[in-house]
């Protein structure tokens, strides 16, 4: 097997092995705590965030929130591999941006007339209209990442089952089954080691590691709907009216739902204009007042609820269905 | 060795290719044009936008960017499509007319998009607001002397139906006023100005249409780009508004300055009128402060009239 062959087939396995880690972990840390739909109403409402602000030093902002977030909520090694996944992905919107932008006036490079497209000029505030677009990815990926490891997908799907049973269904199993294709991948890539050079489907064979690749990746939520499906079809949440159990609330649902509308009304205002910048066709990229206070209040918003230690250590997703003997907890 | 050898023919091309692009690249904005001029106007010249006979420019700047720099502009398509100036937006206005924003440069309708073009020394860039369905328009006379002198670039083909009458005497003595060195050929005499150079067809109407080229000005806006039109016995002509109606029908009395675009890169005009006095009138009126902005003007007297006029 070539250097080159055996380099992207470890990266390949590398990307499969990083899918397969994905998932829930239970934690004591306030967001893992909090009720899973308070938790993802949290990332969702960040993700909003990150979609209305055009301040680069607010997407840092709340970028550097996420990634405190993630560290407190056990996701800090999902978002360094996210990380590495986001740099040449950022990298190539800033270039595609770069040459398919015409506007702005401040031009860094010429690129000739190319025909067809016309003059191919390269200026600074396409560039930058390309890094916020960048940035705005990476965030949107980290928040991605968090809400995987941060939000318990079978107490999502109770919190959602009574409205949307069916889309409920389908998306925990959505969540549930990329890391099983994942492992199922490894476990065809080991198999590939097996096979004699050159022979159909070894290593050499690029082909086949695309097939493995596509057949995890690309066909999640097509599975997850039949499983759904299947699973309604021997009963599971058929008319069944299933016991709902009582979960406690914690200090940290209201803090966590509190700072959920409060991103979500500081999207709100972004979106009205506050912090606006100018990107074409000249740069007006103000760090005023205003900017800096709007990046104080998303991070105080973001950051204070999961600072918090007490009342942690207990997952408010744990039901009991009776009642302790002499009330102890 | 075969296998050596395309790799080596591989590396030339590519080489060769890169080169080819690289030839055309720099680094900053490149060398700023001067003498650049830019005018807005609004629905084929009725309203003044924005006139700037020194216009804010910086570097090899494109046709679009020309224009962000001077006034703003609302594009679309990445910065490739204008759609709005100053804050007059294409629409489509209570008449149901559709007003989109098109671009002259030097007197020619563009043929290549704002954001292809550079701009280059002495350039006129005229942009208009107008209802583009509506007439077949190539070129224009509003940015005279242009397209005959560009910058230091001189080049016109004068071709006279009386080359030693009094008409294509004036017709010679404004263009040397507006930097045109001239020397008139007669109508069938052959064409010595270099190829491609832009035509001014000065004479009679009866004379000068029989040059072939201005013919569709008899047939109307749809055809020629010019709201006016002229009669083959070449002692009528009729004006149109912006809607292409006739406003006005002239018997005698009229002078015509226009300018139609028969090939893609030739701009004709003609200096024409019913009789050589009239023609010897509407020569008068080639100056650059009579023309500016407009797309055709018929001559009445000493007064330049422009057209399309507007409606009874």
């Amino acid at each position: 097997m070539t250097t080159t062959t055996a380099s992207t087939s470890r990266a390949t396995d590398r990307l499969l092995d990083g899918v397969a880690r994905l998932g829930h972990r239970p934690g004591g840390d306030p967001l893992r705590t909090a009720r899973p739909a308070l938790a993802a109403l949290w990332c969702l409402a960040v993700a909003v965030v990150a979609l209305a602000a055009g301040h680069p030093l607010v997407l840092a902002t709340v970028g550097a929130c996420v990634l405190v977030a993630g560290a407190r909520a056990g996701a800090t090694a999902l978002h360094r591999r996210v990380l590495l996944l986001a740099v040449p992905l950022a990298l190539l919107v800033v270039v595609i941006n770069a040459l398919v932008v015409r506007e702005g006036l401040t031009v860094l490079l010429r690129l000739g007339t190319v025909p067809g497209l016309g003059a191919l000029d390269v200026t600074l505030e396409a560039v930058v209209v390309g890094a916020i677009l960048a940035l705005r990815l990476v965030v949107l990926l980290l928040v991605g990442a968090l809400f995987v490891v941060a939000v318990d997908p079978d107490g999502l799907l109770r919190a959602l089952r009574p409205r949307w049973p069916h889309a409920a269904l389908t998306a925990a199993l959505a969540l549930r089954i990329v890391p099983v294709l994942a492992r199922d991948g490894l476990r065809m890539s080991e198999a590939r080691r097996t096979r004699p050079p050159g022979a159909p489907g070894s290593m050499e064979d690029r082909g086949a590691r695309l097939v493995v690749l596509r057949s995890v990746l690309g066909s999640t939520f097509d599975r997850s709907a039949d499983l759904a499906t299947t699973l309604e079809l021997r009963g599971h949440g058929l008319g069944v009216r299933t016991v709902r159990a009582r979960v406690r609330r914690s200090r940290h649902d209201r803090r966590i739902a509190g700072a959920a509308l409060a991103l979500v009304a500081t999207a709100a205002a972004f979106v009205a204009g506050v912090a606006d910048v100018g990107l074409t066709p000249r740069l007006d990229v103000p760090v005023d007042a205003t900017v800096i206070g709007a990046c104080g209040l998303i991070a105080a918003v973001m950051i204070a609820p999961l600072l918090s230690r007490r009342g942690v250590g207990v997952a408010s997703s744990t039901v009991r269905a009776t009642p302790p003997v002499g009330g102890a907890a | 060795m075969n296998g050596m050898a395309m790799h080596r023919r591989t590396a030339i091309t590519t080489a060769t290719a890169l080169a080819a692009a690289l030839a055309g690249c720099g680094v900053g904005g490149g060398e700023t044009p001067e003498d650049v001029s830019l005018l807005v106007t609004d629905d084929l010249g009725a309203r003044v936008i924005l006139d700037r006979p020194d216009a804010e420019v910086s570097g090899e700047d494109t046709v679009v960017r020309l224009l962000q720099r001077n006034t703003d502009v609302d594009a679309a398509s990445g910065g490739t499509f204008v759609r709005g100036v100053a804050g007059v937006e294409a629409e489509q206005d209570a008449t149901g007319r559709t007003l989109d924003w098109v671009y002259f440069r030097n007197g020619m309708l563009a043929s290549r998009g704002a954001a292809e073009t550079r701009v280059e020394d002495g350039d006129h860039v005229w942009w208009d607001r107008q209802e583009y369905a509506r007439a077949r328009m190539g070129a224009v006379v509003g940015a005279f002397p242009a397209p005959f002198r560009v910058g230091d670039e001189v080049a016109i083909d004068l071709a006279c139906a009386t080359p030693d009458g009094d008409a294509c005497a004036a017709a010679v003595r404004r263009l040397g006023q507006a930097g045109v060195p001239a020397t008139p050929r007669a109508l069938d005499a052959p064409i010595t100005a270099p190829a491609g150079a832009p035509r001014m067809l000065v004479g009679t109407w009866r004379r000068i249409r029989e040059s072939g080229a201005v013919g569709p000005l008899e047939q109307g806006p749809r055809r020629s780009g010019v709201f006016a039109r002229l009669d083959p016995d070449g002692r009528t002509l009729t004006v149109l508004d912006r809607a292409g109606e006739a406003t006005s029908t002239l018997r005698g009395g009229w002078g015509l300055v226009a300018a139609v675009r028969p090939t893609p890169k030739l701009a004709v005009w003609v200096v024409t009128g019913p009789d050589e006095a009239n023609v010897r009138r509407a020569a008068a009126a080639l100056r650059p402060d009579r023309l500016k902005g407009r797309f055709a003007v018929r001559v009445d007297g000493g007064d330049a009239v422009p057209i399309p006029e507007a409606p009874r």
